[in-house]
């Protein structure tokens, strides 16, 4: 199983790599709050477009992995110009500016978190006040989503072997049945995972640490 | 649908975090002081399983795919504030890693998903609890949440309200309907399999 699922050419070691996460993330949260909410000029828009391809290319992120990640935003984008002959007023500037605002964030988000080792990333959340309980929720799944691909996986293949050639994943009985072995197997595991941390003399309270 | 970053304007922005965030607060801090045990270990599972499910996409009709939400699910399984606070980090996450959803658009997306799917989902499942009206549930805040999300769009000007509301709706009544039917099923094998599951103490 691939393991950098999660954060794919973080662990690379090039200077946006190096640089201090708390540092990174500041400029990346005001860069997200800049382009979302100012109004963006054409030059601004290049100068940024060039910055970030500039810093692309320091982080050693392949080209290909960032177009792929940036396609996320084409659904969106062609609903917006399917509809603006049914709009009055200045759609193409809408549109323009969507587009631009859109590209700087994803590209901006892309550039972060592939250059921002996972666990960094949640001190960080952290210090920048999301909840304990949402950081501790996501380590979570950061350790336990192997776990739970792992299991599918296991499932998939039993399924085969019992039913070959059935596209089981299609038909919604099998599909809903193997969710709920998931869930249930996934819970049975949170019991025993939990019980050997209590019996290591972990604490129950809230208050630890 | 998970609106991206750059899709919505200023006072849609604002609108949708402010509230947005209030409500993850207020969940965050209700479930704090109601779980007297430690509970994280069996939310972090939970959430677990339900990121993991809502990478599985199955095809729909015309080349489009659709996955389950599972937030009615949740808000049954632990309950509405719990289901809420999960929701939000798998929210977070999905926008962090796949950038499905982004960071300002946050609030907007933890509306569409989380407090229609999960505290509206539990609102509706509370009038009458049975995996019927869970299902039902599910199907009418996957709707809803979609039409959330038309409003959105349309509000900050971008698509034509008329429109928007006709093609978001339309888009995910299918995803609603597969939403309900997996939801009831999923109910159905835990009932069979481990029926404690659907008596653990829910907030």
């Amino acid at each position: 199983m691939r393991h950098s699922f999660f954060d794919k050419y973080s662990e690379l070691d090039t200077p946006i790599h190096r640089m201090n996460p708390k540092i990174k993330l500041a400029i990346f949260l005001f860069f997200l709050v800049l382009v979302s909410f100012l109004k963006i000029h054409l030059i601004f828009f290049l100068i940024a477009l060039g910055l970030l391809s500039v810093l692309f290319a320091i982080a050693r992120i392949p080209f290909v992995f960032i177009v792929k990640r940036i396609a996320v935003i084409m659904p969106f984008l062609i609903f917006i110009i399917i509809f603006i002959p049914l709009f009055q007023d200045n759609t193409w500037a809408v549109a323009g500016l969507t587009f631009a605002r859109a590209l700087l964030s994803i590209m901006a988000l892309v550039l972060f978190i592939s250059t921002t080792r996972f666990p960094q990333l949640l001190k960080e959340l952290e210090s920048i006040g999301v909840p304990k309980m949402i950081v501790e929720i996501l380590s979570f799944i950061y350790r336990y989503f192997f776990v739970l691909v792992g299991e599918l996986e296991r499932m998939e293949l039993a399924v085969k072997a019992r039913a070959p050639g059935k596209k089981h994943r299609l038909l919604y009985k099998g599909f809903s049945s193997m969710l709920g072995m998931l869930i249930i197997h996934s819970y049975e595991r949170s019991e025993r995972v939990y019980q050997a941390m209590q019996l290591r003399g972990y604490d129950d309270g809230r208050d630890e640490e | 649908m998970h609106i991206p970053d750059g899709f919505l304007d200023t006072k849609t922005l604002l609108i949708t975090n402010v509230f947005s965030l209030a409500w993850l607060a207020l969940a965050v801090k209700k479930v704090n002081q109601h779980f007297t045990a430690y509970k994280i270990p069996l939310m972090g599972v939970l959430a677990s399983f339900v990121f993991t499910a809502q990478l599985l996409a199955f095809p729909v009709i015309g080349g489009t795919s659709a996955h389950i939400t599972g937030a009615v699910l949740l808000a049954v399984i632990l309950g509405p504030y719990s289901g809420l606070v999960i929701m939000a980090t798998i929210l977070l996450l999905q926008a962090l890693l796949f950038q499905h959803g982004g960071i300002i658009t946050f609030g907007a997306n933890l509306l569409n998903l989380g407090i229609v799917g999960v505290l509206a989902g539990y609102a509706i499942y509370s009038i009458r609890k049975s995996f019927y009206t869970a299902a039902i549930a599910a199907l009418i805040t996957v709707e809803v949440g979609a039409i959330c999300g038309a409003l959105e769009l349309a509000f900050s000007g971008r698509l034509p309200l008329k429109a928007a509301l006709i093609s978001m709706g339309s888009a995910n009544f299918i995803a609603g309907i597969i939403e309900a039917f997996v939801t009831f099923a999923i109910l159905q094998v835990i009932q069979k399999v481990r029926p404690d599951l659907l008596k653990l103490e829910t907030i």
